[in-house]
């Protein structure tokens, strides 16, 4: 718990600290060090074992710098300290002289080279990380060019520990980078440095996995060939592959990556790869670290269940068709269920890892060429009402991480496995700036919890009323206080200090709430508790909702969901070609939750679905396939064949995600570009020809696209105005090849090629403009307490990213991905239980029963289990209220009994 | 954390009454490992995967933090030890005052297979460290914590002969 007088937030900024850099004068920041300032300067300094997202640990001693301090007994005079000192961890003083490339300094830095090359294997024609390895380079710029070692190398054995991270011991230099990553950001100390001097080693203990989502960015961050990634062994060397930027499709923190192909082949996925002496700030080294979903599980187009061309119905069997012709059975077979039963029996679903052009798109054709508003992408969400619910916190919406905040407030969710790298860049932002953590709801992230200075815990379905409460305690209302204290169990001084942090008007807050939890269960009532607890707070404090789905907030600002717009109503009607009195359905319209009733009722007749995933993925997906039968005509576009794709009357193979070109934004509301890596496989599309074609097809006017630009341009035009804010980097100019870079090591880099010259999107922001909601006046009536038996708990369940999308299970290492199904819970239930992590166990709901592995955390609330929903377990999802569940350990050795 | 929960650890369990008058004398727990592992050893002989994984649950650390201390310090034995372990000097002043031929004489007189650090009878475990600071009584080694200097074949039989009796 917070227990300073003085939060370190609420410290003044530090003053500025003069100083010579190479003979010239540069300006740092109090307690800066040398390393910082003059990357900042754009000098560089050679490190390996500082990285600007780790700690410090001033142990590779390659930084190395001449340092001359004034001398007070020579008049000031600066004065050659005794010794060399390191830049990474040596701060700045007024009036010091440093000399980054001085003979001393040369000297050093060759010095060093060979010292950290004494043990290291010369294996570099058969190490992976040939080609962008830092000991390579150093020792051509900085090293001797030859080895006086004579002596025998030392060797290790070779564990076996990470089925995705390989480890060559010989080869690390011992910088503990990885080890500062697992420990610092991703959360966990699983790796150390194990034995001594000489025999020093990394390692896990046990020879264990680093079991993590981010573990796979160790492998980006090790300077040499000791961490490689598994998948990519002996796959290429990297410069005969070309690299294309683009963004993840799965995390929709917006995580930029690079896809490094060669002869329509994915070999890897990384990071934006970094530049060679390139200069960077924290914020921006964050936001290199990707999750390992979108680092593994993107070679899935290459899978063997691929249909690479068009298919239609003939009789019992679905054939291969040329593109024309699928498009005229598809247009025929719309136009057939809507002159029979009438617009609204047609429904266009959207997957929600859809472009924003492809949203659009699909919401410009339901509403002009079908007539309808049937147009959705939300399956998650358990009911009407919490979609309703996402819709406002979408309009709600107003924060950016790159604005920094002085505090922050998380609700319910299981945050790291929702949304990856912003999680991670939350904690990391807090963590490093000793910016305060509020947790708040029935489920605290466990990734969250060690760094919490608050947590407030409460039932499931109670969240509401704590929030409310808070909102009136903000307002002085003592006696919400008390009640507050009373449901949370927390100490009235501790209320007391939250409040006075909170009160502060200045500050700079963020609220952040998932909307993924328990399917959306309780935001109808979490959602205005949350906005009524902004408006108490006052204008400082921001809001951004969290939601798996990669583009929820692209799609929801495109139109293509019943009740929006991509714009205002008479700009879209100008921009479609309607007339002032032609129908524009706009707020009729089923969500695509009650897809599967409408269906059994007879009331959807005909349905064209962009990207069978959406289907796959959805929560009654037993109850939606059997309904898929009941349609008169049904048209989907999907990457393989699968029970959905094999009822389908017409087929369009789609172009994956590596293989087109699109616009996606960000929870944050930043736009990120999808570029071809790949030519599309055989005769697959982008679904945006598809759209097009079909619409043609069915004489709808406006559909003349040829190319995904055009689309974007149209779009952005309507979109735009609709927001407030900075959306002035967006129009902006560029010139054509602004974002093409040459690398270094000679491969060749793509820059989105097919957006000539329009707009540059690095920097638009999307800041939605909705009235602040009332704080109430009073709190809502708290629900009924259940009593909980020993052994009794109320389960409450998330999606994660791993569980979003039934494509990842056909990547190449999908078994590898999975992950056991877990139910989190609290330490006190555990030992109450004698449960200890890692225990097996069996929750009953029901006549339901599920055999999971135990994770003691401190995320959830004593006497609720948390199970995630995406890791091949759906049982709970469909549920509106937590359900009851007994738990059973499980005694090592036995089987669990079998489910009754 | 309740400590009715730390006394149900098979290995550390029963100990957690001193463990916790440690703990208590440090403001952060994991201040304590050294101590805390000092008793594991002591009770077990050695310290394994599963000691490694109770201390660090008692003081509230990653498992591979407790195994970075315990691979740092080579005092910690990683391995079963013999009923007396025996810490033989090999530094300077007792190599060339006939530490190898010690090592040698102890290892073929008291059942040691080539190669192997722990008597066939699993009584004495023999490990060559560096030093123990008693140069002036060069040869040396320790019994358990117990000094022997000037080490003869006859010296090494009357302490290990008497310990190899009781046993």
């Amino acid at each position: 718990m917070a227990d300073q007088s003085v939060h370190p937030s609420l410290k003044p900024a530090p003053e500025d600290v003069p100083f010579v850099l190479n003979g010239k004068e540069v300006v740092g920041k109090k307690g800066e060090t040398i390393i910082t300032v003059a990357a900042r300067e754009g000098v560089y300094i050679p490190h390996y074992c500082w990285h600007p997202s780790l700690s410090v640990a001033g142990n590779c001693r390659l930084c190395l710098v001449e340092v001359h301090m004034p001398n007070p007994r020579a008049d000031n005079k600066p004065t050659p300290l005794p010794k060399p000192a390191i830049a990474c961890q040596t701060p700045v003083v007024p009036g010091m002289h440093v000399f980054t490339e001085s003979e001393l300094a040369k000297d050093c830095q060759s010095g060093m080279m060979e010292f950290l090359l004494v043990n290291h294997p010369l294996d570099c024609p058969i190490c992976d990380r040939g080609g962008e390895c830092m000991l390579q380079r150093y020792s051509m710029e900085y090293g001797t060019g030859h080895a006086r070692m004579v002596d025998k190398k030392r060797k290790f054995k070779k564990p076996q520990a990470d089925p995705l991270i390989d480890i060559e011991r010989n080869r690390c230099i011992m910088c503990t980078r990885c080890v500062r990553f697992c420990d610092e950001v991703a959360g966990e100390h699983v790796m150390g440095v194990f034995a001594r001097g000489a025999d020093n080693y990394i390692g896990t203990f046990g020879q264990g996995p680093v079991s993590n989502i981010l573990s796979g960015n160790v492998i980006d961050i090790c300077p040499v060939g000791c961490l490689t990634s598994r998948p990519f062994r002996f796959k290429a060397r990297v410069w005969e592959l070309v690299q294309t930027q683009s963004t993840s499709v799965w995390d929709a923190s917006g995580a930029k990556v690079t896809y490094w192909t060669r002869s329509n082949q994915l070999y890897r996925t990384t990071p934006p790869s970094r530049k060679y002496h390139e200069t960077y700030t924290i914020n921006e080294d964050t936001a290199e670290f990707i999750d390992n979903i979108t680092r593994f599980g993107s070679d899935f187009p290459a899978h063997e269940d691929r249909w690479e061309e068009s298919r239609v119905r003939i009789g019992e069997g679905l054939v291969p068709a040329a593109f024309r012709e699928a498009v005229r059975q598809a247009a025929r077979g719309l136009t057939r269920v809507r002159e029979q039963h009438g617009p609204d029996a047609l429904a266009v679903l959207v997957s929600p890892r859809a472009t924003m052009e492809e949203g659009y798109l699909a919401a410009k054709f339901a509403r002009t060429v079908i007539g309808t508003g049937n147009v959705d992408w939300r399956m998650s969400f358990q009911t009407a009402e919490a979609s309703d619910a996402a819709a406002l916190a979408f309009s709600h919406a107003s924060g950016d991480l790159e604005d920094g905040f002085d505090a922050v407030v998380l609700v319910n969710g299981d945050y790291l496995h929702q949304a990856p790298v912003f999680a991670m860049q939350v904690k990391e932002y807090a963590r490093l700036n000793e910016k305060p953590l509020i947790l708040i709801g029935h489920h605290h992230d466990a990734y969250f919890a060690p760094h919490a200075s608050w947590q407030l815990h409460c039932r499931p379905g109670e969240t509401a009323h704590v929030l409310e409460l808070l909102a009136l305690a903000v307002r002085g209302n003592d006696n919400a206080k008390d009640q507050l204290s009373a449901i949370t169990g927390a100490q009235a001084e501790e209320l007391d200090k939250l409040l006075q942090l909170l009160g502060h008007a200045h500050r700079k807050g963020l609220l952040i709430q998932s909307l993924e939890d328990m399917n959306g269960a309780n935001l109808p009532q979490d959602v205005p508790a949350l906005l009524g607890l902004k408006s108490a707070l006052g204008e400082a404090w921001d809001y951004i909702p969290v939601l798996r789905d990669r583009n929820a907030f692209g799609l929801y600002a495109a139109g293509a969901q019943p009740g929006r717009l991509p714009g205002a109503e008479g700009a879209v009607r100008k921009a479609w070609g309607l007339g002032e009195s032609a129908a524009l359905p706009v707020d009729s319209g089923v969500p695509a939750r009650l897809l599967a009733e409408k269906i059994e009722a007879g009331e959807i007749k005909g349905l064209l679905c962009l990207g069978a995933d959406i289907l796959h993925n959805a929560p009654e997906r037993e109850r939606l396939v059997a309904a898929l039968d009941k349609l008169e005509f049904f048209a989907v576009t999907d990457l393989f064949r699968s029970e959905i794709t094999e009822k389908a009357d017409v087929f369009f193979a789609a172009a994956s995600h590596l293989e087109r070109d699109g616009t996606y934004c960000d929870l944050e509301g930043n736009l990120a570009r999808l570029v071809e890596a790949l030519p599309p496989a055989g005769g697959s599309r982008p679904d945006w020809e598809v759209l097009a074609g079909i619409a043609k097809e069915m004489d709808g006017r406006g559909f003349d696209y040829s190319s995904v630009a055009q689309v974007f341009d149209e779009m952005i035009r309507l979109v735009a105005p609709d927001f407030a804010g900075s959306f002035k980097a967006l129009m902006l100019k560029g010139p054509r090849n602004d974002l093409t870079i040459k690398d270094p090591g000679g491969a060749r880099t793509r820059g989105p090629e097919y957006n000539p010259g329009d707009y540059r999107i690095d920097g638009a922001h999307f800041r939605w403009k909705a009235d602040p909601l009332p704080t109430p006046e009073k709190a809502s009536p708290a629900p009924e307490r259940q009593e909980l038996n020993e052994g009794e708990f109320l389960v409450t369940w998330g999606e994660h990213v791993q569980g979003s999308d039934y494509h990842l299970d056909r990547a190449s290492i999908a078994r590898l991905l999975k992950m056991a199904p877990t139910a989190e819970m609290n330490p006190e239930d555990a030992y109450r239980l004698g449960l200890e992590d890692g225990d097996r166990a069996v929750v009953h709901t029901g006549s339901d029963s599920i055999e999971v592995v135990v994770k003691v955390r401190r995320g959830p609330a004593p006497g609720v289990l948390y199970i995630p929903s995406g890791l091949g377990d759906a049982r709970f999802a469909g549920l509106s209220a937590a359900p009851l569940a007994r738990l059973e350990a499980v005694e090592a050795g036995k089987e669990a009994a079998p489910a009754g | 954390m309740p400590s009715d929960r730390l006394r149900s650890l098979p290995i550390l369990g029963s100990r957690v009454g001193e463990i916790e008058e440690i703990c208590a004398k440090y403001p952060d727990r994991r201040s304590a490992m050294l101590p805390v592992l000092w008793i594991a050893q002591n009770q077990e002989g050695w310290i394994s995967e599963d000691t490694m994984k109770e201390v660090a649950e008692i003081i509230g650390v990653t498992a591979a933090e407790v195994y970075e201390v315990v691979s740092f310090y080579t005092m910690f034995h990683q391995h079963p030890v013999g009923r007396h372990h025996i810490a033989l000097c090999k530094t300077l002043s007792c190599a060339i005052t006939g530490a190898h031929e010690v090592s040698a004489y102890i290892r073929e007189k008291y059942g040691f297979d080539s190669g192997k650090n722990i008597s066939r009878d699993g009584k004495f475990s023999i490990e060559e460290v560096e030093c123990i600071g008693a140069c002036t009584e060069a040869p040396a080694m320790l019994v358990g914590e117990t000094l022997h200097g000037d080490l003869t074949p006859a010296r090494i039989d009357e302490v290990l002969g008497s310990l190899d009796k009781i046993t």
